[in-house]
């Protein structure tokens, strides 16, 4: 999957090129994330492009939470659409996730 | 007759021979005991007159080795004694011998004893044949029955109707019962089931259900010739006139039969009908699982002269089921001869609510079979189910369908097909947010069928079609994967606790209905139902 990473201080924020993080994808996702999260304890997911996400592509970004807890680093959310926040609450998962407007908030928060 | 002699002496064997030949016998004579029982088992000897003392084998022996075989008729077995003691009389009678003869014989003792013989064979076999007569008869009392059945009885459950499904099965007994069914379609989407059963057995009984059966074709084109164009006469005006027909010939016949008569009315939500003592019909709520027994309060046709026949209305909604059922299905008694029963039927059925109608009476024959241990059953066992259409046979003002590999890659390809329906074919399209809850649902249902039913093979079909009615859209997926098993699902941990687990969640909170069955033509379906403007479309999410 499609992604960008760009360090703004101590922080990797990781932007997803997709439109869609869903099971047609989830795979290539997770694939591609494990190394950044390897390398990075700081993290921040740009989802700004995304207009879809699915309940694996939630389960993936979940994980990485989790991932990233277990090891004592941090995950932040920003750019939710619509959509995809109104997914978030339905499962209440925005209670588990820190989400941010924007990515510079979200950055700003992990400095802090 | 063919008559056994087994004899050692020489004059005695020769004399009788000499005897039996000359009044007509056809005889065989050997000398002794093991001799006489190998050419028995060879011929079809019909009596056996036997020496009590010979060489290898005795004639006590010969005679109850006789009576131990089975035989498709009587032997008369003679025993010859020199002996007359009383003690050897009752040895010789415990052994099987029907008659003595005592040594040296006089030949008119022989020729009267001979004739008692032979009238008990001949009567005996006369016996039999009037038996085997009436077996024959009696099968084919049968053959007829079930030949009236099939041809008379048993109307054919329509297809391819536009607001319900029926299926109508019909498993025949031994004996021949008066069970019968038929159905009328009107032109304006109403079905009528006419299901009963006439108190007997045999063929007067299935004739008397023929005759019930046709009155009501009679009486149905006799009002419709009569009322207004168009307009159909109601159940209850059926029900009398037919009991009008036929009820004063019936008391004279001491018969009597039990039917309901019902009308479904789809587009009008309701079934009207007539219950002369019959079952009582099952109804099954889809949308709130409840159970209702619809009954009347009217006796039997050909009970009562007097008695008016009323019909009753029962509400119904789309998905509900009726299920109509002779009392030789809940009368079906396993070997403890316990019945099958009410109760337990309307649990098979609460638990087998998603069968399509086919699929349903057939798993109800199985599970009755599989109570009573056995296949063939006392009485028929007839049943009717109808489910009503999703759509109640409402046209939808927009209809579209598309056909995918069963290949997680399509997902969007889905997700497009029904944006573009909800958005774009409708006006005033679906809602921003209704759109979005629809387009999740049948995401995740169609992830879950390659996923799970089809088990990630993606050389599979996955059949959507979308339907819009006024108040609704309707998008069903249809495979031909395993059933999706709703038990087996775990609840959602919404404390993250783990990734997966929310897809069953999801999609019963962004539709309104969820539905999960095996259409007739055994594909099974998940049906997806946003209504327009709802509170839960409307509903902001916090």
């Amino acid at each position: 999957m499609e992604m960008t990473t760009e360090k703004v201080g101590e922080v990797t924020v990781v932007e997803l090129r997709g439109e869609q993080l869903d099971a047609s994808n989830v795979m290539d996702f997770k694939r591609d994330i494990a190394p950044v999260l390897e390398a990075n304890s700081r993290v921040v997911f740009d989802l700004s492009h995304l207009r879809f996400v699915d309940s694996s592509g939630l389960g993936a970004i979940l994980s990485c939470l989790r991932r990233l807890n277990g090891a004592g680093g941090e995950l932040k959310l920003c750019g939710l659409a619509k959509p995809v926040r109104a997914l978030f609450e339905l499962v209440r998962m925005h209670k588990i996730f820190d989400i941010y407007p924007t990515r510079d908030e979200a950055v700003r928060s992990l400095h802090a | 007759m063919k008559i056994l002699i087994a004899e050692d002496e020489l004059v005695s064997r020769r004399l009788l021979e000499r005897h039996l030949e000359r009044w007509g016998h056809e005889v065989a004579a050997v000398s002794n005991g093991a001799e006489a029982w190998e050419l028995y088992q060879a011929g079809e000897f019909r009596i056996v007159i036997s020496d009590w003392m010979m060489p290898q084998m005795d004639g006590l022996e010969l005679i109850r080795r006789i009576r131990a075989q089975h035989h498709s008729g009587y032997v008369y077995a003679i025993l010859l004694t020199s002996k007359s003691q009383k003690e050897d009389i009752v040895a010789g009678m415990e052994a099987g011998a029907d008659d003595f003869l005592t040594k040296p014989f006089d030949r008119d003792e022989l020729r009267v004893r001979l004739r008692a013989g032979q009238r008990v064979v001949e009567l005996e076999g006369a016996l039999l044949s009037s038996l085997q007569d009436l077996e024959r008869a009696r099968q084919r009392e049968v053959e007829i029955g079930a030949r009236i059945q099939q041809t008379l009885l048993l109307g054919h459950p329509p297809r391819d109707l536009p607001g319900v499904q029926v299926a109508a099965l019909t498993v025949p007994s031994q004996q021949i019962d008066g069970d019968f069914y038929d159905f009328f379609v009107h032109h304006d989407q109403c079905l009528d089931v006419v299901v009963g059963d006439v108190m007997g057995k045999g063929v007067p009984a299935a004739l008397l259900g023929a005759a019930i059966k046709s009155h009501f074709l009679r009486a149905l084109s006799q009002l419709i010739s009569l009322l207004d164009r168009g307009k159909l006469p109601e159940p209850e005006e059926l029900v009398r006139l037919v009991h009008d027909d036929v009820t004063r010939e019936f008391i004279g016949l001491e018969f009597f039969a039990t039917l309901c008569y019902a009308r479904f009315d789809p587009p009008r939500g309701r079934v009207d009908f007539v219950d002369c003592g019959h079952t009582k019909t099952i109804h099954l709520r889809q949308r709130t699982g409840e159970i209702e027994m619809l009954a009347g309060e009217n006796t039997p046709l050909g009970v009562s002269e007097r008695e008016v026949y009323r019909q009753v209305s029962a509400p119904f909604e789309a998905g509900d089921l009726f299920f109509f059922y002779s009392d030789g299905l809940t009368e079906a008694q396993n070997g403890a001869g316990e019945f099958f029963g009410e109760e337990q039927l309307v649990d098979f059925l609460r638990d087998n609510a998603t069968l399509e109608p086919q699929a349903l009476i057939q798993k109800v024959h199985a599970a009755v079979v599989d109570f009573s241990h056995s296949e063939s059953l006392k009485d028929d066992l007839t049943c009717v189910a109808v489910r009503i259409g999703d759509d109640c046979g409402e046209r939808p003002v927009a209809h579209d369908e598309m056909e995918v590999p069963s290949d997680l890659a399509h997902l969007p390809g889905v997700r497009a097909f029904v944006r573009r329906f909800c958005r774009e074919r409708l006006a005033p399209g679906l809602s921003e947010q209704g759109t979005d809850q629809l387009e999740l649902a049948v995401a995740e249902a169609t992830s879950n069928i390659i996923r799970h039913a089809y088990h990630g093979r993606s050389d599979r079909r996955v059949q959507l079609t979308a339907d819009a009615f006024d108040d609704r859209v309707v998008i069903q997926m249809c495979h031909e994967g395993e059933a999706f098993d709703l038990t087996t699902v775990q609840a959602p941990a919404f404390d993250g606790s783990r990734e997966g687990g929310f897809g069953v969640y999801i999609i019963a909170q962004s539709v309104d209905e969820v539905r999960y069955f095996r259409d007739d033509s055994g594909k099974n379906c998940v049906r997806l139902v946003k209504r327009r403007n709802t509170s839960k479309e409307e509903r902001q999410w916090k």
